[in-house]
């Protein structure tokens, strides 16, 4: 009778698996145990009837056609969309800490300044400038040269301010001021164009971008030499220390909807980041 | 299943660059190995089919992952992986377990017919087949998938090792039993056997 042993290396001995001296010993017990022997033909003869076995004739060509080929390779799709899906979470993450922070009715004269706001407050900005200036906000030139320093509304638009194209425009404003233009007047302006900016600026929180990206971009601005000169004290997060007017009692209040319009827009970036990220993760096996 | 193909390396070569005509020429020499196997493993036509057209779209996407050696054993390991997959996907849902089909399949007509046999003889080899055939579905998996591997497929045991992620000492020890199973399930069928094999098992 034969262990299980004895059929492991029956089986080995016929891959030539064995090592040499457990192949000797197998060879020494079959010259004299001739039921070893029948076992080994026996073991023999089934590998034989298994690799005679005919292949079978595949049901249908399992060739890929363009578009599974394309769907298979997932290196294109891949970084693109693990990229929407990350700034997409970390844009709605921002947004809605957002709309809690203002919800919340935190003092947000402040950092309303480097954030998104709404289209209805940043109309309100423009149409206060105009009526303070009585000339078309969007025309730089005509600004900066009736532009005048010392009024309060000015200063309130200041703070809404920090959108990097306005600063830019600033740039080109401060250009035009007259040499001797004090400091003060040169910020003035900056702000006073911010202010219709800040529509834009909403709209880019609402594509996906972050408010935080415009903090490099201000940085960008502040390199360039003109915004060197005068207007280095570019409306950053924090707001300007300089400013010399004071904060007037006029400044508008974040209206409810705002919070609200943050917090959905938000909810929905996180939705398209998750249901991005899901697909990803069952299409790269 | 077959021998691999000529010019292998060039295809892979220009697969692995995106051209998917010259994956498209490895699939057509390799899909009826590779459907075998499948079919053997997971006991139907259906499931064999999906496991194989499987096989080919992961082999496509990780072909980058192939870095020479044997092309025909590194499919191999993608498709038993496939129809590994595809019997957990079944574990999770027992009332459609292959070992509960009735049948099992339908016989896909005998062989072609080779050289000089003549009807009968192409009769009694499509019954040796199904008879071997059903034989290993009798296996337990894992047995059966080292049998197939080695004694169908005639991968080495390093190769199986890789392909079933355990040692060598347990493909040795599950091939044994693999094979002692297919050759007292085959005692019932006797009369089908070649002769040497009926004479060596006939004591």
């Amino acid at each position: 009778m034969l262990t299980d042993q004895d059929y492991e290396r029956l089986s080995a001995y016929v891959d030539g698996e064995l090592s040499k001296a457990e192949r000797t010993a197998l060879e020494t017990r079959l010259d004299a145990d001739a039921e070893l022997r029948t076992e080994l033909e026996a073991i023999r003869a089934t590998i034989g009837l298994l690799a005679a076995l005919p292949a079978r004739k595949a049901p249908r060509n399992f060739t890929l056609d363009a578009r599974t080929a394309r769907r298979a390779a997932p290196r294109v799709l891949f970084l693109p969309a693990a990229a929407f899906s990350a700034l997409s979470a970390a844009a709605a993450t921002v947004l809605i800490a957002l709309s809690a922070l203002l919800y919340s009715g935190a003092q947000v004269a402040p950092l309303a300044s480097s954030i998104a706001l709404a289209p209805t407050q940043a109309d309100a900005f423009q149409r206060e400038a105009q009526a303070t200036l009585s000339s078309t906000p969007l025309s730089t030139e005509k600004q900066s040269t009736t532009a005048s320093p010392a009024q309060p509304e000015e200063s309130a638009v200041m703070d809404a301010a920090g959108s990097a194209p306005s600063v830019e425009n600033a740039d080109q404003s401060a250009d035009n001021l007259p040499a001797a233009a004090p400091i003060q007047e040169s910020e003035s302006t900056v702000m006073q164009f911010a202010a219709p900016n800040t529509t834009a600026d909403a709209n880019l929180a609402a594509s996906g971008m972050s408010a935080a990206a415009s903090a490099p971009m201000l940085e960008q601005a502040a390199a360039t030499p003109v915004a060197l000169s005068t207007a280095t004290p570019a409306p950053t997060l924090a707001p300007p220390t300089a400013t010399p007017a004071p904060m007037p009692a006029s400044v508008p209040q974040p209206d409810n909807s705002l919070p609200a319009l943050l917090l959905i827009i938000g909810l929905a970036l996180l939705v398209a980041s998750i249901t991005v990220g899901v697909r990803m993760g069952t299409r790269w096996r | 299943m077959a021998s691999s193909l000529p010019n292998e390396q060039t295809f892979i070569t220009a697969a692995k660059r995106g051209d998917v005509d010259a994956f498209n020429r490895l699939v057509l020499h390799y899909q009826d190995g590779v459907y075998s196997l499948a079919y053997r493993i997971m006991g139907d036509e259906a499931s064999a089919a999906d496991a194989a057209q499987e096989a080919f779209i992961l082999a496509y996407r990780r072909l980058e992952t192939y870095q020479g050696g044997s092309f025909k054993a590194w499919l191999l390991r993608i498709a038993t992986n496939a129809c590994y997959d595809e019997l957990r996907r079944r574990k999770r849902r027992p009332a459609t377990a292959f070992e509960d089909l009735p049948g099992a399949e339908a016989d896909d007509g005998p062989p072609l017919p080779s050289d000089e046999i003549s009807p009968e003889q192409a009769v009694q080899q499509a019954e040796l087949r199904r008879a071997i055939e059903g034989c290993i579905r009798g296996l337990q998996t894992d047995q059966r998938t080292v049998l197939l591997l080695s004694d169908v497929e005639e991968l080495s045991y390093q190769e199986i090792a890789a392909i079933t992620g355990v040692n060598l000492g347990t493909v040795k020890s599950r091939l044994s039993r693999a094979r002692l199973g297919v050759r007292g399930c085959l005692e019932a069928f006797r009369e089908l056997l070649p002769s040497g094999f009926r004479q060596s098992s006939n004591q």
